[in-house]
């Protein structure tokens, strides 16, 4: 139950908030302690996280900005060492490092302006940081919610790596301007920082080119220790550069250097000259080497006219690349991370460790019970007897180690409730035991609220851009027909490539989900959390109150109309409906159903059968009610990518329970017990001899004095031989069934292929309530649908049984042999029955058979394969039985009876509903 | 003393003399000391395990590692000769004229095989039918009892605990939480001081029920896995046997142990080779040495052993099952494991 780096990455990716973190993070990051002596002057401490912590907003940044760096001493000299860094890359540190070694700085000061620094110290000594996260914020004024400035953030960014160098080695860090690499720190947003590190790795060694190029350029040209402004740089040529360009560049490094003075002037009592570590970004800042001698020449007099006595700018040191630093990418990769997890480790460590009383570890050990209860994901908590058992079990674990701490209590958890809990049958997870105990010793957790979750997502979501658009969506007034109510779920249509990677996140999510007709609509819990968004929105101010109700109304109808269906229809007409279209599926050999031929099938129906059909199957409109209706209840299901549906094993399901209903009940059964029938049937039960490890209440009384008396012994002297206990029933054994459905065109006509679905629906239902093992295979000569045996579940049985297709020729032998095959796919002593549901008509012969047989003097080859397969499926001990479909007079009788002679079996035939009902039954 | 208490104490005595009390049981620290503190505890230990990982051998240690203790001579509810309990049949409370019999520790150990066939009368006792009749059925003279009373001041030991129908599970109920049986129709509570060790082998295994839930929560399940490399070793060394003057060096030892951890870890095995498959190879290996006249075995003959008793107990998965009876793939797993295949091309 140790809390590793990759949990708290687990947590904050799930709830995408840091903030769950704060507590734990505080407790973990108070370990190291900057010290505050070591600041190079007062007024910028080296702030501690906590302090980062409980200033989320701007107070950082006001103690960085503040009007505190007032008192100014002045310093002698300072020298200044420039690098030129890349904006990101995990072997920053390294070059930090090496560059420190070499130039020992007393101050780090970076280009950036203080606000930004704030936000990146708060960053840089972040959970999300030390766990390798990257991250955009927004800093924003109290009171406002437009942000002043957006930024993202990256672990091994240039300034949130100096940061952390500074506060590792002690050396303190100061903003010094605004950001150089504002402009084209643009990154392109949603998008984050992996891509662009690419970018920026190329950008640094372009970079360190071109400053490498221009530091020997510079040399070389004027290699005496007179610096002289080169004529590309040259005052003349910021003249003769663009007005607003030069005022640009003026302007930023002259900022750049009026701060830095400012910030160096300021009191310092060390008698020698400070030396600055100053980091920049030459892409952005490429003037930066030249300021020198831009303020030398007082051009920026105005911006730093207050920093009397000058610096000693010839010990400025450019120093872009130095060939001898060897920029090794792996060495300190993710320091921060490193640091962290240190720290993190210790704690975790000192955490589970640390002693407790008795008392405490009662107290935890009911935390852990209460939030196994309370824990979405398991279905049965746990007993009282299981938390007695752990604290027994904790007990007994302390005496044996001779301690008690959080570790054995969280030990003692594993032991006495792993075997408890009971998860909710779609969650599998094993470590979730782990997790809760994660969750309770280290006090957060990993599942956030499942309501701030839906909104939090949401909102990820392409900015909240999605989330409006569809939130507009559901107020828009539908397009013209005749849902003008407010109830209507608008269908949303993406408009570009951005909306469709959206929606696919969406749909993901269970947000939208595509409906019959190929457009997509909100689910319920998208509205759901649409209500709770506009909930937050008037609490925060953003809408009116009269806006609110309106939107309010009509999420509320569209939630309405989604739960609720619009048809209210008896069982019975449910059962017709789907029979009806059960019909229109098989008589149009369609592969789905849809509005198009559900129409045409009632339109016929009303027109030349004459039949009469209710009002809603009639209208246009309520038919296409009927239809989305059917699909809420599960008895039609979407297909594919086209807008058919099909029937689902529900609808079997149903139509089955409908016929049964339906069905009288058999009265033969209970006749016998009623005419006191039942005593003789005890009478003539069989007995046997009474043998060891029979029980006493098997012992049949009567039998037992009968041969006493016939004995003519005293019950005293009755010997154990005398005894009689009642033969036993011998258990069911398990069967193998298979049952062979013909699905060949000829199925198709006069519903035979509806009476086939629901004999093998009633089979495969009563045959797995017996437990034995089931399996399906419905074949023609084009193609087989096979389902191997099992004992499972009925579900996935009754969907395939519900989605089969008359098409194609009959090839019953072939379906024999493959069920054969399968019967014996796995081993098993199991007698084997074979179910044929068929209309007996065999049509269609293998080749492989074919050419086997042709010497056959009968006539009719498919039928002499099906008979030739059947009585090898005999021999090796499978039952055929045959369930006969077909109407009077219309088939080969002479050929089924054949087979069921040869298979051993028995023998239906079903002609219409009646014997179907009989057949269920 | 109760059992419990008396548990209690003799692994708390062997702990503080620094001797493992679970001495001859293998197992990873973390299970060994698990399953310590369910006995320490005094709570009832479902051990669940694949076959051959040293479960009934765990519940001979425990038993024998208790103290002897006296009965009442002829008892057949091992009540205490100093407070025998009111409630027993037999000795009604009163000790007079009867003698005390010791029951040494290794005896004090009751062994239940769980099997679809055990009824709850098996555990629970019943009427015998023959004195009933000669009696009257209202002697408890009449009752025999079941294992569960036989088990009173004993470890009751239930092997395979999950292959009992769940109607003969039921009858545990009682005596679990509340230590005492009632005798049915007699309306008299017979104490029955035990602990219960129970052995279940997981769910994937054939033939297996679940153990309901009011069952399950009276256990504390501990999950015992196959044996590590050098725990198989020391097991072999302790358990097998060894056949008189054949020598059987300790390379070959690993090697033996090699080849059954190898089916352990092999994706296309089912059921992998217990820990009874090592002990076989390396029992056969020497046999077919002193077959051959040999006084050392070499490791061909640990081959030929392994084929054998691998080619018994392992079974292949479903996928692999498919190239025929799965000898060519126990000789690749063997041979690679014996460092023969690079020998045989």
């Amino acid at each position: 139950m140790r809390l590793y780096i990759e949990d708290l990455q687990r947590a904050i990716a799930n709830s995408g908030d840091v903030s769950v973190f704060s507590r734990l993070y505080h407790r973990v990051t108070e370990y190291p302690q900057p010290e505050k002596s070591l600041s190079f002057y007062g007024e910028f401490p080296l702030v501690k996280p906590d302090i980062l912590l409980r200033d989320r907003d701007v107070g950082l940044a006001n103690i960085l900005y503040g009007e505190k760096t007032a008192r100014i001493h002045l310093p002698a000299s300072i020298k200044l060492k420039v690098l030129s860094m890349p904006l990101s890359g995990h072997n920053l540190m390294s070059y930090l490092k090496s560059s420190a070694e070499r130039y020992k700085p007393d101050l780090i000061a970076l280009i950036v302006d203080p606000l930004t620094m704030a936000a990146e110290i708060q960053y840089a000594f972040s959970l999300a940081c030390a766990c390798d996260f990257s991250c955009q914020a927004s800093i924003r004024e109290r009171g406002r919610r437009e942000p002043m400035v957006k930024l993202s953030f990256h672990p091994a960014g240039l300034i949130n790596q100096a940061i952390l160098f500074g506060w590792m080695n002690k050396i303190p860090v100061i903003p010094l301007g605004k950001r150089p690499a504002e402009a084209k720190l643009n990154f392109v947003h949603g998008q984050g920082f992996i891509d662009l590190n690419h970018h920026e790795t190329i950008n640094w060694e372009k970079n360190q080119r071109q400053a490498e190029n221009d530091l020997e350029n510079w040399l070389n040209q004027k290699p005496e220790n007179a610096p002289e402004i080169p004529e590309v740089i040259s005052r003349d040529l910021l003249r003769t550069a663009s007005e607003s360009q030069r005022e640009k560049l003026l302007e930023e490094s002259c900022y750049f250097f009026s701060r830095l003075m400012q910030v160096l002037t300021h009191e310092n009592e060390q008698s020698r000259s400070p030396k600055v570590l100053v980091l920049s970004d030459l892409a952005h800042f490429p003037d930066i080497k030249y300021l020198g001698h831009l303020l030398e020449e007082n051009i920026t007099d105005e911006i730093w006219r207050n920093a009397e006595p000058q610096p000693d700018y010839n010990n400025l040191i450019l120093d872009v690349k130095n060939p001898n630093y060897q920029i090794v990418d792996e060495a300190e990769s993710g320091s921060a991370c490193k640091l962290f997890a240190r720290y993190f480790s210790d704690f975790t460590e000192s955490r589970l460790n640390e002693s407790m009383t008795d008392d405490e570890a009662i107290k935890l050990t009911a935390q852990i019970t209460g939030r196994i209860r309370s824990h979405p994901a398991i279905s049965g908590g746990i007993s009282v007897r299981g938390t007695i058992a752990m604290i027994e079990v904790m007990r007994g674990l302390a005496v044996i180690r001779g301690r008690l701490n959080r570790e054995i209590v969280g030990r003692s958890a594993q032991i006495a409730l792993g075997s408890r809990l009971r998860l909710k049958s779609d969650i599998t997870d094993s470590g979730l035991l782990d997790d809760i105990l994660k969750e309770t010793i280290f006090g957060f957790t990993f599942e956030p609220d499942p309501a701030q979750m839906g909104l939090a997502t949401l909102k990820q979501l392409s900015g909240g851009n999605m989330l409006d658009r569809i939130g507009r969506m559901g107020q828009l007034p539908p397009e013209g027909n005749n849902f003008q109510k407010t109830g209507f779920n608008p269908s949303i249509v993406p408009s570009d490539e951005s909306d469709n990677k959206a929606l696919i996140q969406l749909i993901k999510m269970d947000l939208i989900k595509r409906g019959q007709d190929g457009k997509y609509r909100l689910t319920r819990k998208a509205v759901q959390s649409l209500l709770d968004e506009l909930e937050f929105e008037m609490k925060s101010g953003d809408i009116s109150a009269d806006e609110y109700h309106s939107r309010k109304t009509a999420l509320q109808n569209m939630l309405k109309s989604m739960v609720q269906p619009r048809f209210k229809m008896s069982s019975k007409e449910l059962a017709e409906t789907i029979m009806e279209l059960v019909d229109a599926h098989d008589s149009q050999w369609n592969k789905e159903i849809n509005f198009q031929s559900l129409r045409t099938y009632y339109h016929i129906k009303e027109n030349s059968e004459g039949s009469k059909l209710s009002e809603y199957k009639r209208d246009y409109h309520s038919l296409q009610k009927l239809i989305e209706d059917l699909e809420k209840r599960n008895i039609l299901a979407p297909i594919g990518p086209s807008s058919g549906l099909i029937l689902t094993g529900l609808a079997m399901d149903f139509l089955l329970k409908a016929i049964l209903i339906d069905t009288p009940v058999h009265r033969d059964a209970h006749s016998s017990l009623e005419k006191g029938q039942a005593v003789s049937y005890i009478r003539s039960i069989e007995t046997r001899r009474y043998s060891s490890g029979d029980t006493f209440r098997d012992i049949a009384i009567r039998p037992t004095l009968r041969e006493i008396a016939r004995q003519k012994r005293s019950l005293k002297n009755i010997r154990r031989s005398d005894l009689r206990v009642f033969l036993k029933q011998r258990r069911k054994t398990q069967k193998d069934i298979m049952l062979c459905i013909d699905t060949s065109g000829s199925m198709g006509f006069h519903q035979k292929l509806l009476y086939a679905r629901l004999a093998a629906a009633g089979i495969c239902k009563a045959g797995l309530r017996e437990k034995n093992r089931v399996g399906l295979i419905a074949f023609s000569d084009s193609d087989q649908i096979t389902v191997p045996l099992t004992e499972e579940n009925d579900t996935r049985f009754l969907d395939i049984v519900a989605g089969l297709q008359a098409r194609g020729n009959t090839n019953i032998g072939e379906g024999i042999k493959r069920s054969r095959q399968m019967l014996f796919e796995n081993r098993s002593r199991n007698q084997k029955h074979l179910v044929l549901i068929s209309d007996g008509q065999p049509t269609a012969i293998s080749e492989e058979a074919y050419s086997k047989l042709q010497g056959s003097p009968l006539k009719d080859l498919t039928e002499e394969y099906a008979i030739a397969e059947t009585r090898l499926a005999a021999r090796q001990g499978i039952r055929l039985s045959i369930i006969h479909i077909a109407g009077d007079g219309e088939s080969n009788e002479q050929f089924v009876k054949d087979l069921v002679r040869c298979g051993g079996g028995i023998l239906k035939r079903i002609k219409g509903p009646g014997d179907l009902k009989n057949l269920v039954n | 003393m109760e059992l419990r208490e008396e548990m209690r104490q003799s692994i708390l005595k062997r702990l503080k003399n620094k001797i493992d009390p679970l001495e001859g049981f293998y197992a990873s620290p973390e299970v060994k000391e698990a399953i310590l503190a369910v006995l320490i505890s005094g709570r009832h230990l479902l051990l669940e395990g694949p076959p051959g990982t040293g479960k009934t051998t765990l519940a001979k240690i425990l038993a024998s590692k208790l103290d002897a203790v006296q009965i009442v001579e002829g008892c057949r509810f091992n009540c205490d000769p100093v407070s025998p309990s009111t409630n027993c049949p037999d000795c009604h409370g009163n000790t007079q004229g009867k003698q005390a019999v010791i029951l040494s520790g290794n005896s004090r150990f009751v062994r239940v095989q769980g099997s679809p066939e055990l009824m709850p009368e098996d555990l629970l006792g019943d009427i015998d039918p023959v004195i009933a009749m000669q009696k009257g059925i209202h002697d408890p003279q009449a009752y025999t009892p079941g294992s569960i009373q036989r088990a009173h001041r004993k470890i009751l030991f239930i092997d395979e605990l999950n292959r009992i129908p769940e109607r003969t599970q039921n009858t545990l109920i009682q005596v679990l939480e509340e230590r005492t049986t009632t005798l049915a129709g007699f309306e008299i509570d017979i104490p029955v001081d035990t602990i219960v060790i129970a052995t279940q082998n997981p769910q994937e295994f054939a033939g297996v029920d679940r153990i309901s839930e009011t069952l399950g929560d009276r256990f504390e399940r501990i999950q015992i896995g196959y044996p590590s490399f050098e725990q198989e070793i020391a097991i072999l060394k302790r358990y097998a046997r060894e056949y008189k003057g054949i020598s059987l060096g300790q390379d070959l030892l690993e090697k033996v142990v090699a080849v059954s951890q190898a089916t352990r870890n092999a994706e296309e095995i089912s059921r992998p080779a217990s820990v009874r498959a090592s002990i076989a190879t390396y029992e056969q290996a020497q046999a077919i040495a002193q077959l051959e006249g040999r006084d050392c075995v070499d490791l061909q003959d640990v081959r030929k052993a392994a084929m054998i008793s691998l080619r018994s107990r392992v079974e292949l998965s479903t996928f692999s099952r498919g190239t025929g009876d799965g000898s060519l793939f126990f000789e690749r797993i063997i041979d690679e494991n014996l460092g023969l295949s690079e020998k045989n091309k």
